[in-house]
């Protein structure tokens, strides 16, 4: 049975790259690594000293940031108005190990175990760019279901799908592995319902006595934490909740995959999964260090149409990116931005009909629409739909920002 | 590399030209139906009163209203200008689809800030003509007696001579209608221009319902309401289910339903808001067909219910997901 949710727009974009398989990419020239936070960053080692692949840089957040490149650290460095980690490549492959290799099995770790490592090897939760241990912490005493989600941002990446079919044992192994430390009763896998082979990859894998089940979500997008919820569990996230304090904790498929690998392998997260996609030359899934710049990936892939612009993860509610990939990126969409003649509003209620929200777009001009700017996910869906081609997201926003 | 640019960067492909255009197919039908019906002085209305929206409602929305240039010649005049001739006898001189023209364009530009309109534009013309010209809006020409169709003022003896009395009328006067049911869903009947062509206008809402340009609950409850009233309450000695279905088969029902409930412009968007104009629209016809006097009880129903509309979509307005019940009243 396909799980719905409400709103959402119908796949709008084909996958390109659904076929071809993960292109493992480390030549490039730099890395500039983003940090969640710079106010608290601690550097380890000086600006001019050498790295291996693995070498930590400093800790910002609690969490240890490390070198994904083998080189010369650079210091700090502002790029597009935010301060970053730049490593340039000496062309070397060396690397050091940080954590010894988890050889017990799943059912011999514990909570601290787990949480201990997510901390030194710095796994991200790719959807949102949080420290995995952060969201452990949030969720280890009332953890009802650890969901992993294979969804895609947008119908024409296909990151989440590569991964599921090339590391399915990864995947559900770092379900396993926080299911156990979680004392969680079950996992749930959530993919679109189209992806036959993902499901029937993770079910060979999960095995017998293991409490999981696999939800075939509606190919809509965009489809984030609060989708999920509604499509599995029909039930609403209140307002500025999180599906952590709902007892769910929801990691993508890339976060389960890397915890496993990372534990079993001592080596921290340095890699990100991205699909470079849409106006490029040759559309690919690769894994590049993180902080691989656009620019590099888009040279990967052949370079892109001169009139287009790189966006991060969605057509829809993504934002350009020029700079580098950070641990939440997982498209890079080359896309020429289309527009549409603007017309009076028609009344249709498309708007209305694909607001995950449940809002009446169509009343931002109307004075009684606080709801609008309260409610709003910034999801693009009704722009999106719009036939009159009215910024309807970006007259919303402005609201908010006028009153902010 | 412009910073200008921001989501979503892609766009739907429908606009607003796909959207008339699917009503248009919608009632081409129905007007093909009319045409056979009362021959090719329906064309002629038709392309009148099309022309005139046009005319009219460029420059009262390039001078008066001030709309965006993109927004000056609207494609859905094509569609008002059909609907507003299509509740038009066929016998009716050709300057009166130019005033129902210029009613359906003083309607369509009479609007809320926002593009709430007012009333229905192509309903609104209908109930002011019958009103003001209830003579002419009720003389009614038996089917196939086809008229000149370029003669600006039909002669009134020959028009006399094919003037019969409608279902709607027949039913009005307390009168069973002799030809039964079936010839009036087909819209072998007399009436108004596209009216009659009840089947043919059920068939143009399949596609409107298969595009997804309406709400077929709305439809289907103003229908059922009226039956179901109808069948429970017949007229005097008449048989429940003749009774019901005469009442559905007549008159503008069939219009009103699949183009006037379906219409966003003038209704409420909210599902349960248009639900329940369908239902008290469907009760007002009834009501007013049962113990009115005056035969088209469905334009004035779809008018009360255009004006209920803006509070109904406020009362019936959804609470955002992730709300508490507080947060609806702000």
């Amino acid at each position: 049975m396909t799980l719905n949710f409400p709103g959402g727009v119908k796949a709008y974009a084909k996958s390109a790259c659904a076929d071809k398989e993960i292109l493992n990419i480390s030549d490039c020239r730099a890395v500039c690594l983003e940090l969640e936070r710079t106010d608290d960053l601690r550097l380890l080692i000086p600006a001019g000293a050498k790295t291996a692949r693995g070498t930590p840089l400093g800790i910002s957040g609690g969490t240890p940031v490390y070198s994904p490149i083998a080189g010369e650290f650079k210091g700090i460095l502002e790029l597009d108005g935010r301060e970053h980690l730049v490593v340039t490549s000496d062309g070397g492959d060396e690397s050091v190990r940080v954590f010894e290799p988890e050889r017990r099995r799943i059912e011999e770790m514990s909570y601290s175990d787990v949480l201990n490592a997510a901390k030194a090897l710095a796994v991200i939760e790719t959807r949102r760019g949080i420290a995995l241990w952060k969201l452990m912490e949030k969720v280890k005493d009332n953890c009802r279901r650890v969901i992993v989600d294979c969804t895609e941002t947008d119908p024409s990446g296909s990151a989440a799908l590569r991964i599921c079919l090339e590391s399915p044992r990864a995947v559900v192994g770092g379900a396993k592995i926080l299911m156990r430390a979680l004392a969680a009763p079950k996992a749930v896998f959530a993919a679109e319902s189209g992806k036959r082979e993902v499901f029937e990859l993770l079910s060979s894998q999960v095995g017998d006595g293991f409490p999981a089940t696999f939800a075939r979500i509606a190919e809509k997008y965009p489809c984030g934490d609060r989708a999920l919820m509604q499509a599995i569990f029909i039930r609403d996230l209140k307002k500025g909740a999180s599906a952590e304090d709902d007892g769910c904790l929801i990691v993508s498929a890339e976060t389960s995959a890397a915890l496993y690998e990372c534990m079993a392998e001592g080596m921290p997260m340095l890699d990100k999964t991205v699909c470079v996609c849409g106006e490029v030359k040759d559309p690919s899934v690769l894994k590049v260090p993180l902080g691989t710049t656009v620019r590099d990936l888009i040279a990967f892939c052949g370079g892109m149409a001169e009139t287009a612009v790189t966006v991060s993860n969605s057509l829809l509610n993504g934002k350009i990116i020029n700079g580098s990939v950070n641990g939440t990126v997982s498209a890079v969409i080359a896309v020429t931005p289309q527009k549409k003649p603007r017309r009076g509003c028609v009344r249709c209620g498309k708007c209305a009909g694909v607001c995950p929200a449940g809002l009446l777009p169509y009343l931002v001009n109307e004075r009684n629409n606080a709801e609008l700017k309260e409610y709003c996910t910034r999801c693009g869906c009704c722009e999106y739909i719009c036939p009159s081609g009215i910024p309807l997201a970006g007259m919303i926003n402005a609201g908010r920002e006028a009153e902010t | 590399m412009s910073p200008a640019y921001r989501a979503p960067f892609v766009k739907s492909y429908g606009g607003v030209f796909s959207h008339a255009a699917d009503l248009f197919i919608a009632l081409i039908p129905a007007l093909m139906w009319s045409v056979y019906i009362f021959g090719a002085r329906v064309i002629t209305i038709c392309v009148i009163s099309v022309a005139f929206t046009f005319l009219l409602d460029y420059p009262v929305r390039r001078w008066i209203v001030r709309a965006p240039r993109a927004d000056l010649i609207d494609p859905f005049n094509a569609v008002y200008g059909i609907l507003s001739a299509f509740m038009l006898p066929v016998s009716v001189p050709l300057w009166a689809p130019a005033v129902s023209a210029l009613l359906t364009v003083f309607a369509k530009n009479l609007a809320y800030p926002g593009g709430r309109r007012i009333f229905n534009p192509y309903i609104f013309p209908a109930a002011v003509m019958n009103i003001v010209f209830g003579e002419m809006m009720s003389t009614f020409t038996r089917p196939l007696a086809y008229f000149n169709p370029f003669s600006f003022v039909l002669d009134e003896k020959l028009v006399a001579a094919y003037r019969v009395i409608s279902p709607l009328q027949q039913s009005a006067d307390g009168s069973v209608y002799e030809n039964g049911v079936v010839p009036r869903f087909i819209g072998y009947a007399s009436g108004h221009i596209g009216e009659v062509a009840v089947a043919a206008t059920l068939l143009g809402a399949v596609w409107l319902f298969v595009r997804k340009r309406g709400d077929i609950k709305a439809t289907f409850a103003f229908l059922a309401v009226i039956f179901a009233l109808a069948y429970l309450f017949p007229s005097d000695d008449a048989e429940t289910s003749y009774y019901a279905f005469s009442l559905l088969f007549t008159g503008a029902i069939a219009l009103i339903a699949v183009f006037a409930l379906n219409d966003g412009y003038s209704l409420p968007l909210t599902g349960t808001g248009r639900l329940i104009c369908a239902i008290v629209c469907g009760v007002c016809v009834f009501l007013g067909r049962k113990f009115g006097g005056d035969t088209e009880w469905g334009y004035y129903a779809v008018l009360a219910v255009n004006a209920l509309s803006p509070v109904l979509e406020k009362i019936t307005r959804p609470r955002p997901f992730g709300s508490s019940g507080k947060a609806r009243k702000k």
